[in-house]
């Protein structure tokens, strides 16, 4: 078992008046062995939500636990680990791969120093690199295979749980698959718990069992990943699915119901009530009388299943054709 | 990417909405840390005068002064009173402007700097103006011909030029100005500041090495300006190559420019008290070497206290010109 | 490039070795002088006491007749002894000073981090007077105060040095593992900094030679019996005009050690950022194009905005010319959108800037044609080319944020282009620039107008990119990437705002993307590149079924879509495109082409008309109906890059 719990976790940074909130009372539960994607657009709180699992960014309200244990008290053991977006940046450049690999594994897992370089060595071959490699240096590697050097640099600390973050996104779409392809093998054969990042919801889709969409700091949708995308309810969710660049889409069609010019919110400032009113195309911009959006934020039902924090996602009522500035 | 989008769409209205305007913010970050480093300054050298192994009267005065004349000396300088009283009192003088006597001529500190600042003054602005008219255009015109790996010759040429010329020590420089100019060519006085050939020498050993360093930096941020995206920008935009330089290209190099001026009018200090020595300069410079050498510790004290309250006013007026110049440092770091 | 390489190739450069031939000659002299030359110093000689050079005196005698010659080259050892001694006092305080505050408590870091920054504003020299008048005079005092006027400025480097390494990811990955900060410091901070720092003590020695020198000639530095080259030299400039030559001298001596250490450190510091120039290269003379009269397009067609032909684009390198760009040829039609598709390395990039004419020295650009709007742009002079594509052309940049100037409101920057070409009155122009924000929906534009670029948010910012291209009337707009930094939404909205540009005014649009689906959204046609050169050219609409070269076959089935199938492995390209300057015989997707044969490795195919409007390069394209399977990486057996295990479905 490994279930990892964000339950009411805010992480704010900076001071009272100049301060941000990028993850705003968000609880999200990542079921023991499942692959949960989280989705949203830059500044939405997606990375900061990943970083505070590791204790890289400061849990300023709630609590992250491992199967019901705070995360932050777990001192010995390191059993939540993440991938990296920047396969340049992620590992150091002045450390031979099969160092930067054996400095993860906890210490007293071996003994010897050549129980410690077959495990090196092992792990390289898991993520179908030569083992002979481990003296290399990442600048000698391909962006595709150093981000396989990052996972197999994650596998170990043998986590419980790896969280990638954007981990394909500086690779060029060639390459992308094979460590798509990796990343999913690998963590069925562990059973691995694993929490996807990423703006591409193709990517996302193609991963996780479940999907979160986050936006501005909260949680707006959340489920299993075929009801999501088959039958968005929040507002957001369907703009994003609608803007995803697909073969089948139409990405210059316009929705005459969706205010196009606004300005994108302020993370510094959020608007009042729910987060996404000023650009909604269900909202007060288009039903005045909406304005329970303006005044309150709505909640996420802690009911299993599919999830939306939306005031008019019921499907029977949204979708009221309504006769809008034209958008071309 | 990530990380930069949310800077970017958050940064602009931050400040603006918190309903501060970013210009006092900044005001007040930078004169706080105006008034901390002028403590600090202070402090230190108050505390010089402590840090001093065994007696610094004693030191001042040689081992043959009769007792009752150092004690003497030490109630003068109320050296005899508690370290956290004789603080205060630093600081009750500093603010009247009394920087205590010399312990070697009796004579008022305060009186001996006003005396004495203007000729250093003299010589270094008008180093630094030489520095900046000459670095200035020299560096904008080399990163011009040289960009793109253009005319390498030159650009290997400028640059040994320009080495040599930053290893040669100004005191070095001065002595050879002197022997070529004065001694055998006797076009220039040999020392002092009777007349204004008499500044010639010393502008110019001032000078040199400056220009040589900062014409090649000026020409490495120049270049690094005309690689970035707006000046590509500009140069789609079909403006005259002139117009480029001008309006796109100069003013982003400027901050980089101003920064460095800091630095220029900080070792130009140090250049000074080099170059006065050489030249029987009388200014700040020869009084610090002969109050060190002689002890007078109030004397090196207040100099050091009137360089380092210069170098400050220097940054301070450099930062906030920096400020005018480039909307986005006051507010990125408020 | 390997460590050892790299600190070879200082040795190589002629500065550098000169740089470390004089090093090393001082090195030797300061061990072996005083043991050569030792006694000769020493000896007296009241009888010839302030001589000038002679031959048994090469700088003759000082006031105790003395060999000056010998004394400079015995002071070496305390010159460079001293200096090194000042370098590791201030290397090693500064070092603990900048590291320190990564491992300190916030509070105490940011003590630290404030007293440095405003001690590194302090004059050296000065804070060295202050601390000699301290220690008193002599070489400890002036040892302690050199070294210790050193620290601020090397605890300053550390700090921003450590600080960029520290906000880098593998120092995160270290700390979610557990790894103690101190620790990270030791392993991962101080071997990443280790290089520029001494880099920077040995340009710090040279300095220091000189600040010693400095003291000892105002007489607070070394004292008698002592001697460095600076107690020589003030000894020597008192004499200046009975014997120059023992000013000169130590003189030399000073300058030519500190300019050694000087110019070693400063070649070292261009080789570890990289841009050391290990030989001259220079350009070759471009072959000329054997046939520059019949281009293969006989007649630009009407209609034709921009018409290239066998477009290449080279850069020298230390190994030779490289080709990213190698003979493109295409058309854009009035009103069209033709969008440019390939991975990074593929050129697309370079073929939209030098169809622009933006390609900067040392790049050159070589075209059999290249036209625009019917003027030859290779041939005609600089300021027809200017007045035209300054009107007639507009592009938008990939970095909403670093393309506008920082320093200048949005509103000049968007008027100067007008102000420019149309000689508009700064007033008009501003007024049109407010039109044209408004035209491309910029909310509040009047307002928006007076602001500075990071006021605005990067999809607000593209907008006023496309509006600064309005602001004259463009027939063509190349847009290179210029959605790929901003988030699906927002990208929907510039790509929408394209279109309607687009229609609005029968602009053409040329748009540059590594989004095969983006394309294929926005564009009526498509450009498939790969190592620089178009391998297929063809309508979006036949794109997903009629696309002939197996390379656009592959980045179509390697693109996860939201229809993919889950329970199927992600298509994989094996290998990777070559680097421009290894582009190999035949064609350059051959190696990882699961049809390539013999003919594909030997001979490169021309890109030739396949149907109307769909041009393919290739030998044995892919038919119609074929589906290119592509292996996918199995985690069960490693396997090499190189070889491609693939099968094609129903080819031949």
């Amino acid at each position: 078992m490994s279930e990892l719990r964000f339950d009411h976790v805010s992480v704010r940074y900076g001071s009272r008046s100049t301060g941000l909130t990028a993850v705003d009372d968000v609880s999200l539960t990542i079921p023991s062995g499942s692959v949960v994607g989280l989705v949203g657009e830059s500044g939405s709180g997606k990375s900061t939500l990943a970083r505070a699992a590791i204790g890289l960014a400061p849990v300023t309200g709630g609590a992250i636990t491992l199967d019901g244990v705070d995360v932050a008290k777990l001192r010995r053991r390191h059993p939540i680990q993440m991938v990296f977006q920047d396969p340049f940046s992620s590992l150091d450049p002045r450390m031979a791969i099969g160092e930067s690999i054996a400095e993860m594994i906890p210490r007293g897992t071996f003994s010897s120093a050549a129980a410690k370089r077959a495990e090196v060595g092992r792990l390289l071959k898991l993520v179908n690199l030569d083992p002979d490699r481990a003296g290399s240096l990442p600048g000698a590697l391909s962006g595709g295979q150093r981000q396989r050097i990052g996972l197999a640099r994650a596998l170990a600390a043998r986590p419980e749980v790896i969280i990638a973050d954007e981990i394909t996104s500086a690779l060029d779409v060639s390459v992308q698959g094979s460590v798509l392809n990796l990343v999913r093998n690998v963590c069925a054969e562990l059973e691995l718990t694993m929490l996807f990042i990423s703006h591409n919801l193709s990517v996302v889709r193609y991963l996780s069992d479940y999907i979160a969409v986050m936006y501005l700091g909260h949680i707006v949708e959340l489920g299993p990943v075929d009801e999501v995308l088959n039958n968005a309810k929040h507002p957001y969710t369907r703009e994003l699915l609608a803007s995803v660049p697909t073969r089948n889409g139409d990405l210059l069609a316009v929705d005459p119901a969706a205010p196009m010019d606004v300005e994108p919110a302020d993370p510094h400032h959020p608007p009042s009530g729910c987060r996404f009113n000023p650009r909604c195309p269900i909202g007060p911009l288009v039903h005045p009388e909406r304005q329970i959006c303006v005044q309150s934020a709505p909640q996420l039902p802690t009911t299993p299943g599919h999830a939306t924090a939306c005031h008019f996602a019921d499907p029977t009522r949204d979708r009221v054709p309504q006769p809008f500035e034209p958008s071309w | 990417m990530t990380s930069t989008m949310t800077e970017t769409v958050a940064a602009p209205t931050a400040a603006s909405r918190a309903g501060i305007s970013p210009w006092l913010t900044f005001a007040v970050r930078r004169g706080g840390q105006f008034i901390l480093s002028l403590w600090v300054l202070i402090t230190a050298a108050f505390l010089m005068i402590h840090l001093v192994p065994g007696d610094p009267v004693r030191a001042a005065l040689g081992m043959n002064a009769p007792a009752e004349l150092v004690e003497a000396r030490r109630a003068a300088l109320g050296l005899d009173q508690p370290l956290i009283v004789q603080y205060v009192n630093y600081f009750a003088k500093l603010f009247t402007g009394n920087l205590g006597v010399s312990t070697i001529t009796n004579e008022p500190v305060a009186h001996v700097i006003a005396t004495r600042l203007p000729a250093t003054l003299q010589l270094a602005l008008l180093a630094c103006l030489l520095v900046l008219l000459i670095a200035l255009p020299l560096g904008v015109t080399m990163a011009v011909a040289t960009r793109g790996s253009r005319r390498r010759g030159l650009e290997l040429t400028f640059a040994i030029v320009c080495v040599v010329f930053a290893a040669i020590p100004e005191f070095l420089l001065g002595v050879g100005l002197v022997y070529i100019f004065a001694v055998n060519l006797e076009w220039f006085p040999i020392a002092g500041n009777d007349s204004p050939l008499g500044l010639v020498l010393p502008v110019i050993a001032l000078a040199i090495g400056p220009i040589a360093v900062f014409s090649r930096i000026i020409r490495v941020e120049v270049l690094s300006v005309l690689g970035q995206d707006f000046v590509r920008t500009a140069r789609a935009k079909r403006l005259a190559p002139r117009k480029i330089y001008i309006r796109h290209a100069l003013p982003n190099a400027m901050t980089a420019t101003l920064t460095l001026t800091g630095l220029l009018i900080s070792g130009m200090v140090a250049g000074t008290v080099l170059v006065e020595n050489i030249f029987a300069w009388p200014g700040l410079g020869t009084m610090i070497v002969q109050s060190i050498l002689s002890k007078d510790y109030p004397v090196v004290q207040s100099v050091v206290l009137i360089y380092g309250i210069g170098v400050l006013l220097v940054n301070l007026v450099i930062d906030i010109v920096l400020a005018l110049l480039d909307p986005r440092s006051t507010i990125r770091e408020s | 490039m390997p460590t050892r390489l790299k600190w070879l190739s200082i040795v190589r450069s002629p500065v550098g070795a000169t740089a470390t031939v004089l090093v090393l000659i001082v090195a030797l002299l300061a061990i072996f002088a005083p043991l050569l030359w030792g006694a000769q110093a020493e000896a007296i000689d009241t009888a010839g006491t302030q001589q000038g050079p002679s031959a048994e005196h090469l700088l003759g005698t000082d006031a105790l007749g003395r060999d000056v010659l010998a004394r400079v080259l015995i002071a070496t050892q305390l010159s460079v002894a001293l200096a090194v001694i000042a370098v590791v006092i201030g290397v090693t305080v500064g070092t603990l000073l900048g590291t320190a505050p990564s491992v300190l408590p916030r509070w105490a870091a940011r003590l630290v981090v404030g007293i440095v920054n405003i001690a590194v504003a302090f004059p050296g020299l000065l804070l060295a007077l202050f601390l000699a008048a301290v220690f008193g005079v002599g070489a400890t005092g002036a040892v302690f105060a050199i070294g210790l006027a050193m620290a601020p400025s090397f605890a300053r480097l550390t700090q921003t040095m450590s600080a960029a390494i520290a906000g880098r990811d593998f120092i995160s990955a270290a700390r979610a593992a557990g790894v103690s900060r101190l620790r990270v410091l030791i392993r991962h901070v101080l071997p990443n900094i280790a290089e520029p720092l001494i880099v920077n003590a040995t340009v710090a020695a040279g300095g220091a030679l000189l600040a010693f020198a400095g003291l000892s000639f105002l007489g607070i530095g070394v004292q008698v019996p002592a001697y460095d080259w600076g107690k020589l030299l003030s000894e020597g400039l008192n004499r200046i005009y009975i014997n120059p030559a023992a000013a000169f001298g130590p003189a030399v001596a000073v300058v030519v050690a500190g300019l050694a250490f000087n110019l070693l450190g400063e070649t070292a510091a261009s080789v570890a950022g990289g841009r050391v120039a290990t030989g001259r290269w220079t350009l070759p003379p471009l072959p000329q194009p054997a046939t520059r009269t019949v281009p293969a397009f006989p007649n630009v067609s009407v209609g034709t905005i921009l018409s290239i032909e066998n477009l290449r684009v080279s850069y020298p390198t230390p190994n030779g010319l490289v080709h990213p760009v190698r003979g493109v040829s295409f058309e854009v039609r009035e009103g069209e959108a033709l969008g440019v598709v390939g991975e990074s390395g593929s050129g697309k990039s370079l073929t939209a800037l030098a169809a622009s004419r933006l390609i900067e020295p040392p790049g050159v650009v070589d075209a059999d044609r290249l036209e625009f709007n019917g003027i030859q742009m290779l041939t005609a002079p600089e300021k027809t080319i200017r007045g035209l594509l300054g009107t007639s052309l507009a592009m938008v940049f990939q970095d909403p944020m670093t393309s506008f100037n920082p320093t200048r409101r949005i509103g000049s920057q968007l008027a100067e282009a007008a102000q420019e070409h149309q000689g508009m009155s700064k007033k008009d122009a501003m007024k049109r620039a407010v039109k044209q924000l408004q035209a491309v929906r910029v909310p509040a534009a009047t307002r928006r107008a007076e602001q500075y670029p990071h006021e605005f948010s990067g999809g607000m910012r593209q907008r006023a990119m496309i509006a600064m291209g309005l602001m004259n009337r463009p027939k063509l707009i190349i847009a290179d990437e210029p959605t790929t930094a901003l988030d699906v939404t927002v990208q929907r909205q510039v790509l929408r705002l394209l279109e309607r540009v687009r229609t609005d005014t029968n602009a053409a649009i040329l748009l540059i993307s590594h989004d095969i689906a983006v394309v294929s959204q926005s564009c009526e046609r498509v450009l498939v590149m790969y190592a620089g050169r178009v391998v297929e050219d063809l309508p979006t609409a036949e794109l997903y079924t009629g696309a002939r070269h197996p390379y656009t076959r592959a980045l179509l089935e390697v693109v996860p879509d939201l229809d993919t199938d889950r329970e199927q492995p992600l298509g994989v390209i094996p290998g990777r495109p070559p680097a421009p300057g290894e582009v190999p015989l035949g064609c350059a997707f051959a190696a990882r082409c699961p049809l390539a044969t013999v003919q594909c490795r030997e001979s490169d195919p021309e890109l030739e008309t396949h149907r109307d409007k769909h041009r393919v390069a290739c030998w044995n394209p892919v038919g119609g109906d074929t589906r290119v399977t592509l292996p996918e990486l199995s985690t069960a057996a490693p396997r090499t890059e190189a070889a491609p295990v693939a099968t094609v479905g129903g080819a031949q």
